[in-house]
């Protein structure tokens, strides 16, 4: 039997929960680099999405957005708050916009989004997406629950050109095995050591400085 | 006992003639392959596709009885005579860019499906496309295009994963199968089951063609999925 989606969306029931919200998000992240629009973060462990949304020079913003009610949804509540718009669907040719790093930020949250089958089937070790985050200039991270372990592994993902000419396709499954596979020396203790009663460890990319 | 004598005669005469008719016809790629059995008795190992012929998961069957699910009688003959069958890849080799395709077909309902070359680069774990399929996870072109055209019936084998562009996962079973017994008329068991999974975008891009399979695996399986997987004898 084939492994099921430990939540299923409502609306692509082999996904996860948070995959449309995250492909959504990657949309409207991609089609507002332009004002400055950076998706902070997306809190998804209490299991009702947190998304904080900021743009230059103002306080940031929390949504509380249904994953399933669509971009067009989504956009609306987020414009609310500031400038943004919705990337064309075929806007992701290299461009000079689309290797600054909220672009590449952008791109990270709707691969994230449309491969979570690397979350439940892809693995032996069940593993959960709790929260994606960036600084909007060098990296996103993204926190991966080990859920048999009982802690938590903060893989950083460098932003630079990420996404920009299509040799990154396939880093969901990347990040969710960097995760997994990471050996005990190459783990931090992320910053605050312990996030939701969990032990929560940093590391980079394989290949790349874990520190 | 005329009679007696009259069926042995028949079975030995259809045995020759499934011999004559295997020697002449197998390729030499089946017979230089590892036989899995020596000999026409004794136990076979092999494994297929779940292509929805309704092959008995939880039950015992003949090895005779693959031809009537859609399993070659050659292959079966090779089987019967403790041999392996092989497929021989055919995929053009000569192009260079991550970005080439390097094949393409239908899937199930008819929708093209695009295989790229891609990469894999084991030190930084990352890549797509079948150098990735082949290098890290141990599977074929054929495989995937197995998997993306007998996936499991129904809207179960074929499944959307993100709109905006188009991502689908397709599923199917490979099955592992042992058998012990005579010639083809061994007796066959499923005894272990594997599902594959294949992950393809449909968007435009790269320039008007989809960027195609990304990847493609084996459940739950870190890495390479066994041999068997890609070695069944029906893609």
């Amino acid at each position: 039997m084939s492994r099921r989606p430990v939540r299923p969306s409502r609306t692509l029931p082999a996904a996860e929960w948070w995959a449309p919200l995250l492909v959504d998000l990657g949309a409207v992240q991609r089609g507002s680099v332009w004002a400055g629009l950076c998706v902070r973060s997306v809190d998804l462990a209490s299991g009702r999405a947190q998304v904080t949304v900021q743009w230059p020079g103002t306080p940031a913003t929390t949504l509380l957005p249904d994953p399933d009610a669509g971009r067009g949804a989504l956009l609306q509540s987020i414009a609310a708050a500031g400038p943004a718009r919705l990337a064309a669907a075929d806007d992701d040719e290299p461009t000079d916009s689309n290797s600054a790093p909220l672009a590449g930020h952008g791109w990270l949250l709707d691969e994230l989004g449309r491969r979570s089958d690397a979350w439940y089937a892809y693995l032996a070790e069940p593993v959960e997406l709790l929260r994606v985050q960036t600084d909007g200039h060098r990296t996103t991270e993204v926190a991966v629950g080990r859920t048999s372990r009982c802690d938590v592994v903060e893989v950083r993902v460098p932003l630079a050109g990420l996404g920009a000419d299509g040799m990154d396709a396939g880093l969901a499954y990347t990040i969710v095995e960097r995760a997994v596979t990471v050996a005990a020396h190459d783990l931090r203790p992320a910053d605050p050591a312990v996030q939701g009663g969990r032990p929560t460890f940093s590391t980079g990319l394989p290949g790349e400085e874990p520190g | 006992m005329r009679k007696v004598n009259a069926r042995r005669y028949a079975v030995a005469s259809a045995t020759l003639g499934l011999a004559a008719g295997l020697f002449a016809a197998a390729p030499a790629s089946a017979m230089t392959a590892a036989p899995s059995a020596q000999g026409t008795s004794g136990d076979v190992e092999f494994s297929v596709f779940d292509n929805g012929s309704g092959i008995p998961r939880n039950s015992s069957f003949r090895l005779a009885d693959l031809g009537r699910h859609g399993i070659p009688d050659s292959a079966v003959k090779q089987l019967g005579a403790g041999r392996a069958p092989r497929t021989v890849e055919t995929e053009n080799t000569t192009l260079s860019g991550p970005d080439d395709v390097v094949g393409q077909w239908k899937d199930r309902d008819g929708w093209t499906v695009y295989m790229r070359r891609g990469y894999y680069d084991p030190v930084r774990d990352r890549g797509f496309g079948l150098t990735k399929i082949e290098q890290k996870h141990n599977l074929t072109m054929k495989a995937v295009r197995a998997t993306t055209q007998y996936p499991r019936p129904g809207a179960a084998g074929k499944q959307k994963f993100a709109g905006y562009p188009d991502t689908w996962n397709y599923f199917t079973d490979v099955l592992h199968v042992k058998c012990s017994g005579w010639w083809i008329f061994r007796t066959c068991r499923v005894d272990k089951v594997q599902a594959v999974r294949a992950g393809v975008d449909f968007h435009v891009k790269i320039p008007m063609l989809p960027k195609g399979v990304i990847t493609a695996y084996c459940e739950g399986v870190q890495g390479r999925c066994p041999d068997w997987v890609k070695n069944a004898i029906n893609i």
